[in-house]
């Protein structure tokens, strides 16, 4: 009995840690994924998030896809002094130097999510990465 | 003069400088804007565009309100569906007030931006909220008119061409006088106290 105990502790453990471990072996983790609810004819919206890499290496976040967009392209929003809003994309990606991390937010960097399919709830999106795997990460639909 | 006179009076005193820094002295300061204030002594640049109310519809259709314009477009993932998430809970924070306000967006994109396209995107953000469009001509020359620049970049992306422009938030007052340009990341608090005092 005290043995199936210890192994169903161990088991529990496993469950925990194992996956922890593998997240934290990739080195790069991604939170707070986050867009903004948009209007259902809206054509397109944007994600946000912080992304950190903590591997020894350089990381470039290239590109994502998501089966909530017809196709995602990593832009960079300006506002000049004057109030002028451009809107181009990062050809190169965005990289990211050992032990930073970079926050995609409103009025800056974003992954556009062209032709949206979902305008409430939440949906997942694949992050492309250049120097690791590729990471799935949950967006939010939230009004901020 | 005793202890307990001096206590009351000192309670007294302490009272009615509490209530005027509370109700008092905020209401005596000056109201200070979140943007730039305007003081011309012209009307508005005239402003006719086929609207999502419908028809060509101008400025003098909106006499008595205050009237917020903005020049963005559809396609804009970011600023534009921000700004008018701002302006409608802007709105909502003014309550009965913001029956006497009238956001207007007209489009810097017309070739995409038809009149029922704007209707349905406005609609969304709240249902009084008005959509113009009309020739690049026309829209230009308002835009002009107003110091708004825009104009569209290469569409090398898949996503098409997106559109540079001045993503503020101009105010037109009562009088149909511009008073106030806010701007980009001005916040819903904001706009409302801005608007409040405008009113």
């Amino acid at each position: 009995m005290r043995a199936r105990r210890v192994a169903l502790g161990l088991l529990a453990a496993a469950v925990t840690l194992v996956p922890a471990a593998c997240n934290s072996s990739r080195g790069v983790t991604v939170t707070d994924g986050w867009s903004r609810p948009v209007p259902p004819v809206s054509p397109a919206s944007a994600v946000f998030l912080e992304i950190s890499n903590d591997l020894d290496g350089r990381v470039t976040l290239t590109g994502a896809s998501s089966e909530a967009c017809g196709s995602m392209e990593l832009h960079q929003t300006n506002i000049d002094d004057a109030g002028v809003m451009t809107m181009r994309p990062l050809a190169d990606g965005l990289l990211l130097e050992p032990g930073t991390s970079a926050r995609l937010a409103p009025g800056g960097t974003h992954l556009m999510c062209l032709e949206p399919e979902v305008f409430e709830g939440s949906f997942d999106v694949e992050l492309v990465l250049d120097g690791a795997a590729a990471i799935v990460t949950t967006v939010t639909i939230e009004d901020r | 003069m005793t202890v307990k006179r001096l206590v009351t009076i000192a309670v007294a005193v302490t009272a009615l400088s509490a209530t005027a820094w509370v109700f008092v002295i905020p209401r005596l300061r000056p109201h200070v804007f979140h943007g730039v204030v305007m003081q011309s002594e012209t009307p508005a640049p005239a402003i006719e565009l086929e609207a999502t109310t419908g028809g060509l519809v101008g400025l003098d259709s909106f006499a008595g309100k205050l009237v917020v314009v903005y020049f963005g477009y559809t396609h804009c993932p970011d600023i534009c569906p921000a700004t008018l998430a701002s302006l409608n809970k802007a709105l909502d924070l003014m309550g009965d007030g913001a029956d006497d306000v009238q956001v207007v967006m007209v489009t810097v994109d017309p070739e995409r931006d038809t009149v029922e396209y704007l209707a349905d995107y406005m609609a969304y953000f709240d249902d009084s909220f008005i959509g113009m469009t009309g020739s690049m001509e026309d829209i230009s020359r308002i835009a002009t008119a107003y110091g708004v620049y825009f104009a569209a970049d290469e569409g090398d992306a898949e996503s098409g061409y997106t559109i540079a422009h001045n993503a503020s938030v101009m105010v037109i007052g009562r009088d149909g006088h511009l008073r106030l340009i806010l701007p980009p990341d001005v916040t819903a608090d904001e706009i409302a106290a801005d608007l409040r005092y405008l009113q």
